[in-house]
């Protein structure tokens, strides 16, 4: 069965930020992609989000995920991940995006791999291109 | 107030890094290690709020025997403890592992604010800040430009895509510092003198109560599976100009469709 794949969907500037586009479309590729989108978000995000390969979206408007950083968004995340039980959940290196998966991996207690250039499954395991020793 | 500062002791920066082919780990065995300079900018940051507000700051450093040398710089800027968690059966530990030794260690002090790099200037993986406040269950304030303490709260200039945002919030918490953020004092002759009489206190796995199913190799949720290099680009093209040089370029980008 296709591997399930959510992307955090960031919104940054008042817009979906492209690497959450890219996110989706490789998500795509993988297997059943699925997006999550907190807080206020512009008019047009759940219809790109779904054009870029998103068959699900998991909303709120809520302001509370912009006007705190990190906390409401890791309990919200932990929960659906609970209840749905995808294999891997992408965000940007982004300002946002690392703290948020940071605080999950340790409130899941799962791996976390960061700043991957390219991911992919092999047996059931997922294995990541990241630069070594932070590329230098 | 307290401040704990979790610092990193890495290859020193005149050291050309190199990877063990067999254990895929960094090599720091026999290399010169130094304070991460990053980690210099927590403590630095620690010891001025400690300067203003009172208190002391307690430097927490996960590493081999050869970090002693990094946490002595620590003491010698100032800093008034350390703790040292060393342990064969922590070394290859993951991020995760990581942020569990270091909140097994942080929960045994009294703790009014945790610093910490936003990264480390070896492994760059950023995870293990965000990682250590949720298991110590406070709010992490992360890339700080600026950062000021007022009564209970804390409040940062937070880098942002497009400049900074500042936020506040309660203490405890946790905060990651940015290279900018401040110019890390020298130690001083008086300082180095004084480090050495400054204790270290040094923890194992098992003082933490964590087993191998938290920390070292055991632990760890990935894996290194081959550590490569990127692929050579090919070379560029080098148009000399003979008199059709302009003919040339245009032809080139004609070639790639671009004109």
């Amino acid at each position: 069965m296709a591997p399930l794949v959510w992307v955090y969907a960031e919104v940054i500037d008042g817009r979906i930020s492209r690497a959450t586009l890219e996110m989706l479309s490789r998500a795509a590729d993988l297997g059943r992609a699925e997006a999550v989108l907190l807080g206020p978000a512009p008019d047009d995000a759940v219809a790109l989000l779904s054009a870029h390969g998103a068959s699900t979206i998991y909303r709120s408007t809520d302001p509370v995920y912009r006007e705190c950083l990190t906390l409401p968004a890791v309990e919200s995340i932990a929960t659906l991940i609970a209840a749905h039980r995808p294999s891997l959940m992408l965000f940007a290196s982004s300002y946002g995006g690392r703290d948020i998966a940071a605080a999950l991996s340790a409130r899941l207690d799962c791996g976390a791999i960061t700043d991957a250039s390219d991911i992919l499954f092999r047996d059931g395991e997922l294995e990541a291109t990241i630069p070594a020793l932070g590329g230098s | 107030m307290n401040v704990v500062v979790c610092a990193k002791v890495v290859p020193a920066s005149t050291v050309t890094n190199q990877i063990d082919p067999t254990t895929r780990r960094l090599v720091r065995k026999d290399v010169t290690q130094e304070l991460d300079p990053q980690a210099a900018k927590a403590v630095e940051e620690g010891l001025r709020l400690v300067d203003k507000h009172g208190g002391a700051v307690t430097v927490v450093v996960m590493g081999g025997d050869d970090a002693t040398i990094g946490i002595r710089s620590a003491l010698a800027m100032g800093a008034a403890a350390a703790i040292h968690l060393s342990d064969p059966a922590l070394a290859g530990s993951d991020a995760l592992g990581t942020a569990k030794a270091l909140a097994a260690a942080i929960r045994k002090e009294p703790f009014d604010l945790v610093l910490c790099a936003t990264e480390s200037t070896d492994s760059s993986t950023g995870l293990v800040p965000g990682q250590l406040a949720q298991l110590l269950g406070i709010p992490p304030l992360t890339f700080a430009i600026a950062l000021s303490v007022d009564g209970g709260h804390v409040t940062i200039r937070r880098q942002s895509e497009g400049g900074y945002d500042v936020v506040s919030t309660e203490l405890p918490s946790l905060v990651t510092v940015t290279t900018g953020i401040n110019e890390p004092r020298y130690p001083t002759l008086k300082g180095i003198m004084g480090a050495r009489k400054k204790e270290i206190r040094k923890y194992t796995a098992a003082n933490l109560g964590l087993g191998p199913a938290d920390v070292g190799a055991s632990g760890a949720r990935e894996k290194v599976l081959t550590v490569g290099r990127p692929p050579v680009r090919p070379p560029g093209k080098i148009i000399k100009d003979e008199g059709d040089g302009g003919k040339q370029i245009v032809d080139f980008l004609a070639g790639l469709k671009l004109v």
